[in-house]
């Protein structure tokens, strides 16, 4: 019988597959929590100045996990 | 394939002269091909996959929607020199039209496909895939690369805001609903150009010598 990850397993695991994508603009991601099925998010590197973080990566991002994990509510972006 | 056809013609018929479409047998056992020709015979080839292939068949209905004729047309009226020199303008043009066009194939694939949310489900990986490969290729607005298949999903789920920009929103909510016209087309292409770089005025002519409407571009 395989291993049963946590949420927050998933979401790391998913997360680390598309950081070599962020990597290529000296950016990261990391997950920060899960609380009441909502994901809590932090950028990090180039990401966190970056201006088309909040059009374009953000969403893309939040499409990806919600459209990856049907019981995600939401996902938050804590960068500050 | 009667009603293929016929789906064909209706998506069409608003173009400016009819448009003939043949059925041939081709090599491919999967496929089917069909031939769209306009007036001066420049031709479309359209490989249909089988219906079961729901995305594909309703992405290679979107690229019959619009543009690609007018895309054609726009390219013979200058000499060599002036074509090698427009290809960017054209190319440009040619991504503002694909959003739209890809909207409205994405309103016609939701109202007339078996499984509207699978083709959906498969167009967000869709998405998905290309935003990280433009994310690869070094594109930091990767997000409006992938824009005519946000733009498709947006047609097949209108309930269903992608952007955190309110106005490019507001653009796309209003295109879905938006008739299938040259005009609206045009009315479109000039919103969404403060988001893609398309470095040309542009409107619709009617050619004297031809008798049917063209782009005009002018840089």
């Amino acid at each position: 019988m395989g291993e049963v990850l946590s949420k927050e397993d998933l979401v790391r695991e998913f997360l680390e597959s598309i950081k070599p994508a962020l990597l290529r603009h000296e950016g990261d991601v990391e997950l920060h929590k899960i609380e009441d099925n909502v994901i809590y998010l932090k950028f990090n590197g180039a990401c966190v100045d970056c201006n088309v973080r909040p059009e374009s990566m953000f969403p893309m991002l939040k499409m990806m996990l919600m459209n990856k994990f049907p019981w995600v509510k939401d996902v938050v972006d804590l960068t500050v | 394939m009667d009603e293929i056809k016929e789906k064909f013609l209706e998506i069409l018929e608003f173009y400016p002269k009819s448009y003939a479409v043949k059925v041939k047998y081709t090599p491919y056992e999967d496929l089917d091909n069909i031939i769209i020709t306009n007036p001066l015979d420049y031709v479309h080839h359209i490989f249909l996959p089988n219906k079961e292939d729901l995305f594909r068949f309703e992405l290679l209905s979107a690229l019959t929607v619009l543009g690609e004729k007018h895309h054609l047309l726009s390219t013979d009226y200058y000499d060599t020199y002036t074509k090698e020199n427009m290809y960017e303008f054209i190319d440009g043009f040619s991504r503002l039209l694909k959003p739209i066009r890809f909207a409205w194939a994405g309103r016609i694939a939701g109202e007339n496909s078996p499984d509207a949310d699978k083709l959906l489900s498969e167009t967000l990986k869709r998405i998905e895939i290309e935003y990280l490969n433009a994310l690869y290729r070094g594109n930091r607005r990767a997000s409006l690369e992938v824009l005519p298949y946000i733009a498709f999903a947006k047609g097949l789920d209108p309930d269903w805001d992608f952007f955190n920009d309110e106005r490019l929103n507001a653009i796309l909510n209003d295109l879905v609903k938006a008739d299938i016209s040259v005009p609206n087309l045009i009315k479109y292409a000039k919103k969404l150009q403060r988001y893609l770089p398309c470095f040309c005025s542009f409107s619709v002519k009617e050619d004297p010598e031809r008798g049917f409407e063209v782009f005009s571009l002018d840089f």
